[in-house]
């Protein structure tokens, strides 16, 4: 009997069974969540004690939150206050952590005002941060960014070859004119159709000379061409510069890119399935009205230029991958209540297990136009 | 958004539904398409031809259980697209679950006689009379194409115990069917 066969008539389960098999899985779900998060905070109990144990001897130092954590506050901070923090984002893709993912990061604990604080200072796409951030309550109370002058020369001697170099003799005979798209909407609509953030591309070929995700380079005058690694596969996309269209996406999976292995990460939830659990599991806990295409990381700037794609290109924007990817978590946020309250959700990538979740006040200065 | 309002706003003809549908489910028939064309690409495709498949059968359709039906639609057409690449590319995901089933059914006069009653019935009845775990490993095994250790993770048991009893099952399941088909 062939296999066709086998499978039609297997396709002939009664509904009730298939629905046996969800409910199944949903307990499961429930029943892993549940085990998850004891262990979270039994692990997040005993680092607490481990660290009052070894600051017993001064009082004010007992109590606080983990470098660790507060790392990843800081962090955050500057990825949702900070227009240039987006592109801190963009390094997460490559499935770095945060302190892979900036340059020369210090966290030291110190005194301001009878306070402990830890100031954070790390190097991102060209800037230098400085976060102080109360050490007991995870408020983040200063934030300074200067230029960092190291810059430069890392842009001096980063690598900008492109496979698809176009010759001297092909810009001149370009007739961009035809274009309707210039490459920062085509590297949106390759964004869109592939479901990964906006921040993935958006001008990290100009601007982070060593960034993996990287391109953004016209191959003709009529298409343009990206290529990403996120999530162990890497996505290259062409579109078509004159109808907005995707012309084409391959998506391969890749071993090694740039010397940092990512074989793990072949087994990451594709990121498109992370805003769909975190919707999920944002409804079950009280945000009926949540979808995954609420799920998002807010950079203001992407989320213009998204109307503006929408207008030119009279496409849908559906904003289903807003989520980050950093090493072995997604970290993905809701906002509700008008934008002014975020929900963070930090997401086990392999397993979609949501770890923890965070809420957090947003600052009215980052609040997004309607 | 409940899954009767979701076939009511297919009733009305609203596009909304397929954005619905696509956000509630989108997910799962992108895993499930994937396991069984084992490409991204082709999952993708085939979840898209599914919601268009819904929206063209719906009306007159109305399933009581769309997150049921909409998975047999990209089943089929996952299948469907899966027998194409076979003489080029197998899917390995399908591939093993469908060549173990495959002892399973007769063969010949025998199959003409399994065409000819309704099969439906007679698997379903199968079903029925097997223990709620055995069930649900058989129809995460040959319907959603799931992978053993899966299966064994989702269950909270060993591999070991998920193969014995696909094995057990495959076995009453052939004995069930030569009962019935002798009996034709």
């Amino acid at each position: 009997m062939n296999r066709e066969k086998v499978a039609e008539y297997i396709g002939y389960i009664d509904d009730r069974y298939l629905e046996e098999v969800f409910q199944h899985k949903k307990q499961r779900r429930r029943i892993i969540m549940n085990k998850k998060k004891p262990v979270t905070i039994i692990a997040a109990a005993a680092l607490a004690m481990l660290l009052t144990v070894s600051v017993a001897a001064a009082t004010t130092f007992t109590g606080l939150v983990s470098k660790e954590e507060i790392l990843d506050t800081a962090m955050t901070y500057v990825v949702m206050h900070d227009e240039d923090g987006g592109k801190l984002a963009e390094y997460f893709y490559e499935g770095l952590s945060y302190g892979e993912s900036s340059e020369e990061t210090e966290v030291s604990l110190g005194l301001s005002r009878l306070t402990p604080v830890y100031n954070v200072k790390f190097k991102v796409g060209g800037y230098e941060y400085t976060v102080t951030v109360d050490a007991k309550t995870d408020v983040v109370l200063d934030c300074k960014k200067e230029v960092d002058p190291s810059w430069d020369e890392h842009l001096k001697n980063a690598d900008y070859s492109e496979p698809h170099q176009p010759t001297q003799e092909d810009i001149e005979n370009w007739d961009n004119s035809r274009n309707v798209i210039n490459s920062t909407q085509a590297s949106l609509i390759a964004q869109d159709y592939t479901g990964l953030s906006r921040s993935g591309l958006y001008q990290c070929g100009e601007v982070l000379g060593t960034c993996s995700t990287k391109t953004i380079y016209g191959v003709d005058p009529q298409r343009f061409e990206f290529t990403t690694n996120h999530g162990g596969y890497r996505y290259t996309v062409v579109v078509n510069a004159e109808t907005a269209e995707v012309m084409s996406c391959d998506i391969v999976s890749y071993g090694s890119d740039k010397g940092h292995t990512h074989e793990q990460d072949t087994e990451h939830i594709g990121s498109y399935d992370a805003t769909i659990i975190a919707a999920e599991y944002l409804r079950t806990v009280g945000f009926e009205d949540c979808a995954s295409s609420d799920i998002c990381e807010l950079i203001p700037f992407n989320r213009r230029t998204d109307e503006t794609i929408k207008k030119i290109a009279g496409m849908t924007v559906s904003g289903f991958d807003m989520s980050y990817l950093r090493g072995d978590f997604y970290t993905l946020y809701y906002f509700h209540d008008n934008n002014k309250i975020a929900e963070i959700l930090f997401m086990d990538a392999y397993t979609g297990v949501i770890i923890s979740t965070r809420t957090y006040t947003v600052e009215p200065s980052v609040l997004l136009p309607d | 958004m409940d899954d009767k309002k979701i076939v009511e706003l297919y009733f009305c003809r609203s596009e909304s539904a397929i954005t619905s549908t696509q956000e509630k489910y989108g997910a799962l028939l992108s895993g499930l398409a994937k396991k069984i064309t084992g490409s991204e690409m082709d999952a993708e495709e085939c979840v898209n031809d599914a919601l268009l498949g819904l929206w063209n059968s719906i009306p007159p359709a109305e399933p009581e259980n769309l997150r049921a039906y909409v998975c047999k639609v990209v089943r089929n057409l996952a299948l469907s697209r899966l027998s194409y690449k076979l003489a080029e590319k197998r899917s390995a995901n399908a591939e093993m679950p469908l060549s173990e089933l495959e002892e399973v059914l007769p063969d010949g006069a025998a199959r003409d006689a399994l065409d000819m009653v309704d099969f439906r019935l007679l698997l379903n009845d199968f079903l029925a009379e097997l223990k709620p775990e055995a069930r649900i490993i058989f129809t995460q095994r040959y319907f959603f194409f799931d992978t053993i250790p899966e299966i064994a993770e989702d269950l909270g048991v060993s591999q070991n115990k998920v193969k014995s009893s696909l094995r057990r099952t495959r076995n009453k399941f052939k004995n069930y069917l030569s009962t019935k088909g002798s009996a034709l």
